[in-house]
């Protein structure tokens, strides 16, 4: 029972954070019709300016450096090299984003070196106990700081100018732009936003229990492509929906992995993935994007 | 553009002299070169086989190492004798041979029903898990990699004529071990890929299948069968893969998992797009570039100032050559549509320039 407790609590901070960082894909993915393969790139930049600026100005300031490196790395890949390509193609585009991925991630790994850089987060490896339930006190900040993040991205959508204008350009990009809408604008705040966002999971990510800030961390975004995807790419509540799931199920996954015998062993690696392949084959376009209609 | 195709047009004197020097490099070439041009070879066949699901049916797959690693292992598996620490079945190596590729092409077609349904973006991340799936087998069931010793891969040898070291031949004096009889081999089934793909693409499936990449629904409206296409590819493509699977086991003679992983699905992708994306030879040309590229840097590091020994945490050959490609594939899409392919077809005197790329869609209106 205790360890059903602790793997609803884990999968759910998981699932938060990995929900934080679909959020961003679907962000882009919304704004430019792009897969954003270059969000390892995004969180690694970020999480590393972050290291070595907390190590000189403390903490909160490596937060703020870190988060404002992974929105300009973001924009400069938007603006700088999508949007001066030549095709349009978003397939061809899409593979761009893995190219600037793979350059940007080959830097900051050759930087990094082989060491750990630690975050230096004033938390550290402290342990929360509510009731049956320990956690990582961390975890429980990312629950709620990744809340709080969702909760001001959805006002955002919703209630503002930005949001409206998002959502109308998503719908029909000329008659936006016919209407006043700066496309442009749309599209390079969309990025900036998915690159913050994605390195604000990364931040929690890279926290205890884990060491500390290596070049793996680029292949943690992987693992929340699923989460985008199982919720349907356009989608904004599916990719909430589809973090929180892939998080419980990788929670749960790690909790029984042991008890399963031998060929279970380091499931949990791989479970977001085959929880995806399963889904996509019973709803080739995820659980929560309609069905798509097109007229000839 | 229009030169004449007769018998003896410019192009086809370049591709038979080509054909001969390659013919007879072993002779000159000693075994750094030649395990080389055997990889570069192999890359350029797993290249061609890409091209086909992506430039052509417009596919993305990441896949692709798993299934070159699929028919790699399936070749060691079924050739190798058995052991304590891991599996073996010992087959004669020429049928492992087959057995590798066609294991390849069964992984193929049970996942091919994932490419007739799933789309587009959808199927690179759908790809992207199956690496990742792939990875998880290799590492978690010892007795298929060989656990942390990795796998010696046995030589081949074909209708008892042996295609390793143990009975070089000799030829106007010189000895011909595994490398040079894996040279001539690597050549043979690139050749054979090459020529395959070229009739797939100008033929009927080719036709239909870039039907379907430019219009679903214009496709089957002419009465062609999109998931049936998009699904053959996806077959097509992980043989081409179990064959190059084969091949590059053989070229590096022992394998680990980590050599089957994410990163190389990238570099065939990158080998595809530099070499333009949709043709058959651009991706031999992007392939021998890409694969080529940081050995060669690596074998002169020390001459090369810019270039500092590997783990020294300078720029070493092997992250250089990821800044050239990477930085070639970016300009490549951003400018230069068509790749290696632009520069190959005048060269040769094409008949027919380059595949039909998709027009430049026009730039939205945008108010100020």
């Amino acid at each position: 029972m205790d360890s059903l407790l602790n793997a609803l609590a884990s999968g759910l901070s998981l699932g938060a954070l990995y929900a934080v960082m679909a959020l961003g894909f679907v962000v882009i993915y919304r704004a430019t019709g792009v897969l954003n393969f270059a969000h390892g790139a995004f969180l690694l930049v970020g999480v590393y300016v972050a290291s070595i600026v907390s190590e000189k100005h403390g903490y909160p300031a490596g937060v703020l450096a870190g988060l404002l490196a992974g929105a300009v790395v973001a924009v400069i890949a938007e603006t700088v090299f999508l949007r001066h390509s030549r095709t349009q193609d978003h397939v061809t585009l899409t593979i761009l984003t893995l190219g600037l991925n793979l350059l940007v991630v080959t830097e900051v790994s050759r930087r990094i070196g082989t060491e750990t850089l630690p975050l230096r987060d004033p938390v550290g490896n402290e342990v929360v106990q509510l009731g049956a339930i320990t956690m990582p006190t961390v975890r429980l900040i990312a629950l709620v700081v990744a809340m709080v993040a969702i909760a001001a991205f959805l006002l955002l959508f919703r209630y503002t100018n930005w949001g409206l204008s998002m959502r109308v350009s998503n719908q029909d990009g000329e008659v936006a732009a016919l209407m006043g809408v700066r496309l442009s604008v749309v599209s390079w705040t969309s990025w900036a936003i998915g690159g913050a966002l994605a390195v604000l999971s990364g931040l929690f990510l890279a926290s205890f229990p884990t060491p500390g800030v290596t070049p793996a961390l680029a292949d943690t975004a992987f693992r929340a492509f699923p989460a985008a995807v199982i919720g349907g790419l356009g989608s904004v509540g599916g990719a909430l929906v589809g973090g929180v799931m892939l998080g419980m199920v990788e929670a749960f996954a790690a909790t029984y992995e042991g008890s399963l015998g031998s060929w279970a062993h380091n499931l949990s690696g791989i479970s977001a993935w085959v929880l995806l392949l399963v889904v996509l084959l019973l709803r080739p376009q995820g659980l929560f994007s309609a069905r798509q209609v097109q007229r000839v | 553009m229009s030169s004449p195709v007769g018998p003896l047009s410019r192009g086809r004197i370049l591709v038979a002299s080509l054909l001969v020097v390659l013919l007879i490099a072993p002779y000159y070439l000693d075994g750094f070169w030649l395990q080389l041009g055997a990889l570069a070879m192999a890359a350029g066949v797993a290249a061609i086989g890409l091209t086909l699901l992506v430039g052509v049916a417009g596919q993305i797959s990441l896949a692709h190492a798993a299934f070159v690693g699929l028919g790699a292992y399936g070749y060691i598996v079924l050739a190798s004798e058995p052991s304590d620490l891991a599996w073996g079945l010992g087959w004669p190596p020429a049928l492992a041979a087959v057995g590798g590729i066609g294991l390849a092409a069964l992984g193929g077609l049970v996942l091919s029903p994932l490419s007739g349904r799933v789309n587009g973006l959808y199927l690179a991340v759908v790809t992207i898990g199956l690496v990742f799936i792939w990875q998880h087998v290799l590492q978690e069931v010892g007795g298929l990699s060989g656990g942390y010793v990795g796998r010696s891969v046995p030589e081949l040898e074909i209708f008892g004529i042996n295609l390793g070291d143990t009975e070089p031949w000799i030829i106007a004096q010189v000895p011909f071990g595994a490398a040079e009889k894996l040279w001539w081999m690597a050549l043979l089934v690139l050749v054979i890929a090459y020529v395959t793909a070229r009739n797939v693409v100008r033929g009927r499936p080719g036709i239909a299948l870039a039907m379907v990449k430019e219009s679903e629904i214009g496709a089957s409206a002419l009465g062609i069968d999109v998931r049936r296409g998009r699904a053959g590819a996806f077959f097509l493509a992980a043989l081409y893969a179990g064959a190059a699977g084969v091949l590059v086991a053989l070229a590096t003679q022992f394998v680990t998992p980590q050599g089957f992983g994410f990163q190389l699905s990238t570099d065939y992708l990158v080998m595809i797009i530099i070499g333009g994306l949709g043709s058959v030879r651009g991706a031999v040309a992007g392939a021998v570039f890409v694969t080529a590229l940081p050995r060669v840097l690596g074998q002169y590091a020390d001459q090369l100032p810019f270039l500092s020994a590997v783990g020294e945490g300078g720029i070493d050959a092997n992250v250089m050559s990821v800044f050239v490609y990477c930085a070639l594939l970016i300009v490549v899409i951003m400018f230069a549509r068509g790749g290696f392919d632009r520069v190959l077809g005048p060269l040769v005197g094409s008949p027919r320039p380059r595949m039909p790329a998709p027009e430049p869609q026009p730039v939205l209106a945008e108010v100020s």
